[in-house]
C-alpha cells in the first residue's frame, strides 16, 4: 500500500453519486473516506466508483467539507472558519446537515464524524427540549401522557 | 395584507350571526393549510438519525443535557437511556477508583446499571458535596435542594461510596419482591442500618467495602458478591 500512498498528490478518482452525477477528486481527499479507501484496496480504482447512499448536493458538500478539514490542520482560523460554516448550516437548515452526517457516517470519515457530532452536542447544550424541536425542526412524536412521564422523570436536568 | 382580511372576517362574524359558519369553515380550512405547512416544515428538519449516529452526538453531553435531549422525540429517549453514555458519564470524573473499567461494568451493569447509579446516587453526590453527607441517604430526585459546583474529580471514597448504595439498593428492592420470609425483614432492618452507618462512615472518609462484603455474605446471593469481591480485589 506504501507505493500507492507516495503516488497520491496528483492522482484523480472518479466517484458517482446515487442520482447519477460523477465527481472528480484528488486522491489526497477521497482517502479521507475509509469506505473508499477500502473501495480501491479491493480495486476498484481504475473505474468509477459508485455511491449509492449519497446524493450530488450532500457529495458536494462532504467534499467541500473535507478540503477545508485538510486544509486546517494546522490553522486555526481555519478551523474556526469551518466551524462556524457547520453551524451556520445546522441553524439554517438542518435537514441538509443530518443527511450530511448520515453521508459522513456511511463514507466512514472519522475526522468529519467527531467534528459534526461535536457541533451538534454543543448547539444542544442549554436548550430546552422544546427550543430543540423547534429549532432542529423535530416531531414530538410523545403522547400528551408520555411526555409528561418524561419531563417528570427529567426534570431535575431543567431546574 | 392576509391579516387584514382575516380581522374582516372576523368583524363581519361579529356584526352578523348568520355568516358564523362561513367563518368556522375558512377556520378549518386555516388549520388544515396550517397543518399541512407543519409537515412540510417537519419535511426539511432534522431526519432521524440511526442510533449509532445519534450515540457519536450524545457522548459529547453532559449528564444535564443528555437528559434534556431525551425529551425530544422517541429517537432521541431511545437513544439518551444508552448505558453506554451514562458509563461514559459516571466514569469520567474519576481517577484512580482502584479497578478496571471492565470490573467497575460487571458490577454496576449487575446491581441495575450506570444510569441508576447516576441518577440516584452521583447527581446527589454531586449537588451535596459541601452540605451534610447525611442528604445522601434519602435518594431522592428533589430539585429545590440547592446545587453547588461540582468537583471536578472525585476520589475513590466518592465511588466507593455510589457504588455501595447501589449494592444495598439492589438488596433492598429484592426483598421487596421476595415478601414472606424472615430473613427478608432482617435485610430490610439490616439495609436501612446500613445506610445510616455508610453515612458516618463516609463523614469519617473509612473504606466502606469490609461492610458491604460482610453483608452480601448475609444474603447468600453469591453470583452478585462474588463480582464485588473481585472488583474490590
Amino acid at each position: 500500500m506504501a507505493s500507492t500512498s507516495n503516488s497520491t498528490s496528483s492522482k484523480i478518482i472518479t466517484l458517482r453519486s446515487s442520482d447519477g452525477e460523477v465527481f472528480e477528486v484528488e486522491e489526497s481527499v477521497a482517502l479521507e473516506s475509509n469506505l473508499i479507501r477500502r473501495m480501491m484496496e479491493d480495486d476498484c480504482a481504475n473505474n468509477i466508483i459508485p455511491l449509492p447512499n449519497v446524493t450530488a448536493p450532500i457529495f458536494y458538500l462532504v467534499i467541500e467539507h473535507c478540503k477545508k478539514h485538510a486544509e486546517m490542520k494546522d490553522n486555526k482560523e481555519k478551523k474556526k472558519e469551518l466551524r462556524s460554516q457547520g453551524e451556520e448550516l445546522l441553524k439554517s437548515d438542518p435537514h441538509t446537515y443530518s443527511n450530511l452526517m448520515e453521508a459522513v457516517n456511511y463514507l466512514d470519515i472519522k475526522s468529519l464524524m467527531d467534528l459534526t457530532a461535536q457541533w451538534l452536542a454543543d448547539f444542544l447544550k442549554g436548550k430546552s427540549p422544546r427550543l430543540i424541536r423547534e429549532l432542529l425542526k423535530i416531531k414530538n412524536d410523545f403522547t400528551p401522557e408520555e411526555e409528561a412521564e418524561i419531563l417528570e422523570r427529567n426534570r431535575w436536568a431543567f431546574d | 395584507m392576509k391579516r387584514s382580511r382575516d380581522r374582516d372576517e372576523d368583524l363581519t362574524a361579529v356584526d352578523n350571526p348568520s355568516m358564523m359558519n362561513t367563518n368556522t369553515n375558512t377556520n378549518t380550512k386555516k388549520k388544515r393549510k396550517a397543518e399541512e405547512e407543519k409537515e412540510e416544515y417537519l419535511k426539511k428538519g432534522f431526519c432521524d438519525l440511526n442510533g449509532d449516529l445519534l450515540f457519536e452526538v450524545l457522548k459529547y453531553l453532559d449528564a444535564r443535557s443528555l437528559a434534556t435531549a431525551a425529551c425530544v422525540s422517541k429517537q432521541w429517549h431511545k437513544a439518551g437511556q444508552d448505558e453506554r453514555l451514562w458509563e461514559l458519564l459516571c466514569t469520567r470524573h474519576c481517577r484512580n477508583i482502584g479497578c478496571g473499567n471492565q470490573q467497575l461494568r460487571s458490577v454496576v451493569v449487575a446491581l441495575g446499571g450506570f444510569r441508576q447509579l447516576h441518577s440516584l446516587y452521583l447527581r446527589p453526590l454531586l449537588k451535596t458535596t459541601s452540605s451534610s453527607s447525611l442528604s445522601l441517604l434519602i435518594p431522592s430526585n428533589n430539585p429545590s435542594s440547592s446545587s453547588s459546583n461540582p468537583p471536578s474529580h472525585w476520589g475513590k471514597d466518592e465511588v466507593n461510596l455510589s457504588l455501595s448504595l447501589l449494592s444495598i439498593r439492589y438488596y433492598e428492592m429484592m426483598s421487596f419482591n421476595n415478601t414472606g420470609r424472615v430473613c427478608d425483614v432482617c435485610v430490610m432492618f439490616l439495609t436501612r442500618y446500613q445506610f445510616l452507618l455508610l453515612g458516618v462512615m463516609y463523614q469519617c472518609e473509612i473504606v466502606l467495602w469490609d461492610i458491604v462484603i460482610w453483608f452480601l455474605g448475609v444474603m447468600h446471593h453469591f453470583h452478585v458478591s462474588c463480582l464485588i469481591i473481585l472488583w474490590a480485589m
